[in-house]
């Protein structure tokens, strides 16, 4: 067998290989292997190390380079400021029914439990594709993460923890194409319920199960307790209603509200009952 | 010795997409430092250096981000082995090579992702990854491959490779 002939079938066995693997590892375990773990343990710790280097020299250079965007924002500011003076008074009103409603709680010995404990992680590093929208965290099942925890920050809900390996886990954000999220409007009158998926679109897509539901531009919509994420994780606001005349379901386009560019500190919402055995 | 520092170099490529170059993203895209490595050592250095880059790049990102494992190996080796394969018709000196070669590895990469999406079932939107995917990352593929191909063959000339894929202890 010639040179020639022998490189080609070692190809060819090559290809085949990674098919197999490409199938036998489609959509992860959820417990990462052994050697990833290793591997995830040992990179995290220098991966960690270039991630605040760069996030010090961004935190400097970001400001400079949008400095062009600063009357845009401060205007926005401005009006963000109005509308959550308006939202203030409303709630101040509301908030005496909410301590009479407490009271009433109380009375008929109705114990509210939240469910979860927070774990505060530190973002390790960021996909490098664009294919994909996953990053890594340096808490992993040593510190109770587990697959399909929730993770969220400050401004609302992220992703979910896709593979969990002993000091480090994958977590896929909501914008990836992997994700799916139940959801339901942020409304007084309508919790009217649906799903939102990430793509290759920008932001997420979605759509309502009631085609009778008022849906508008503007609207924010949360988690609504169907599925693997808890209620009321704030997801994002309606930027488009598409309603299509052939079609049964409302569909929207949704903005998320956290910016996935700039997130260094998450956190994942851990089962209490899981916190409290440990 | 060759291979390590082909090795140490993707590693290196992979630190730094995966932390410093995130500040980089334009509009959700950033250039693919790893592709543009492999482009680089496949016309360089030709295919055996041009497979390892492949290979270490590949095994890194298959670790950490890849919903399947084998999946950017199985990319970057195909990337790797067409662009050693072609590249031999080009003017290695020509400033046009990098550019084309990094346009023919970004939209083979493109094509078997969509290939894979599709075979996964995962919902995808043609021209949402044409215009808003493929054409920046193509364009700032394009301008680092560039520079890279311009540094290494620098790099290259100074430490004693007499030209492409013939090393001179060869």
């Amino acid at each position: 067998m010639n040179e020639f002939k022998k490189k080609k079938i070692m190809a060819a066995f090559a290809v085949l290989l990674l098919l197999f693997l490409i199938i036998a590892t489609f959509g992860g375990g959820g417990e990462i292997s052994p050697i990833e773990n290793f591997a995830g343990k040992n990179i995290a710790v220098i991966q960690r190390g270039f991630t605040v280097g760069a996030d010090f020299f961004g935190n400097i250079f970001n400001p400079v380079a949008n400095i062009w965007r600063l009357d845009k924002i401060n205007k926005e500011l401005e009006l963000e400021n109005q509308e959550l003076r308006r939202k203030l008074i409303a709630a101040t009103l509301s908030q005496k029914e909410m301590e009479d409603l407490s009271e009433m709680k109380k009375a008929l010995n109705y114990a509210q439990v939240n469910g979860y404990d927070f774990l505060t992680c530190d973002v390790v590093s960021k996909d490098p594709g664009t294919w994909f929208n996953m990053f890594m965290i340096n808490k992993g099942t040593n510190d109770g993460v587990y697959k399909e925890q929730a993770v969220i920050n400050g401004d609302g809900l992220i992703g979910i923890v896709y593979e969990a390996g002993k000091d480090w886990a994958k977590v896929v954000s909501i914008i990836d194409n992997r994700s799916s999220v139940s959801f339901k409007l942020l409304d007084e009158k309508d919790f009217s319920i649906g799903i939102v998926e990430g793509g290759t679109e920008r932001g997420l897509s979605g759509y309502l199960f009631d085609p009778k539901a008022e849906v508008y531009a503007g609207q924010e919509i949360i988690t609504s307790g169907l599925g693997i994420y808890p209620e009321g994780l704030l997801i994002g606001t309606v930027s488009d209603v598409i309603i299509e005349k052939n079609e049964l379901l409302k569909k929207i386009k949704v903005e998320q509200v956290v910016d996935f560019k700039t997130i260094n500190r998450v956190m994942v919402l851990l089962p209490a009952e899981e916190v409290e055995a440990q | 010795m060759r291979y390590v520092i082909t090795a140490l170099t993707m590693f290196a490529g992979f630190m730094l997409q995966t932390t410093l170059l995130q500040h980089i993203r334009i509009f959700g895209v950033l250039p693919n430092l790893a592709i543009a490595l492999v482009v680089v050592f496949s016309v360089r250095l030709k295919m055996p250096m041009g497979i390892c880059a492949a290979a270490a790049g590949g095994i890194l990102q298959d670790l950490f981000f890849s919903p399947a494992f084998g999946m950017y190996t199985l990319i970057y080796l195909t990337v790797a082995f067409s662009v050693s394969a072609i590249s031999g018709n080009f003017f290695e000196d020509s400033s046009a090579t990098p550019i084309i070669m990094i346009a023919f590895a970004t939209i083979c990469q493109y094509l078997m992702m969509i290939v894979i999406y599709y075979f996964a079932g995962m919902q995808f939107n043609l021209s949402a990854i044409f215009l808003r995917m493929l054409l920046p990352e193509l364009l700032m593929n394009a301008v680092l491959c560039w520079a890279l191909y311009k540094i290494f063959g620098r790099i290259l000339g100074r430490i004693g490779f007499e030209s492409a894929g013939r090393w001179s202890n060869e």
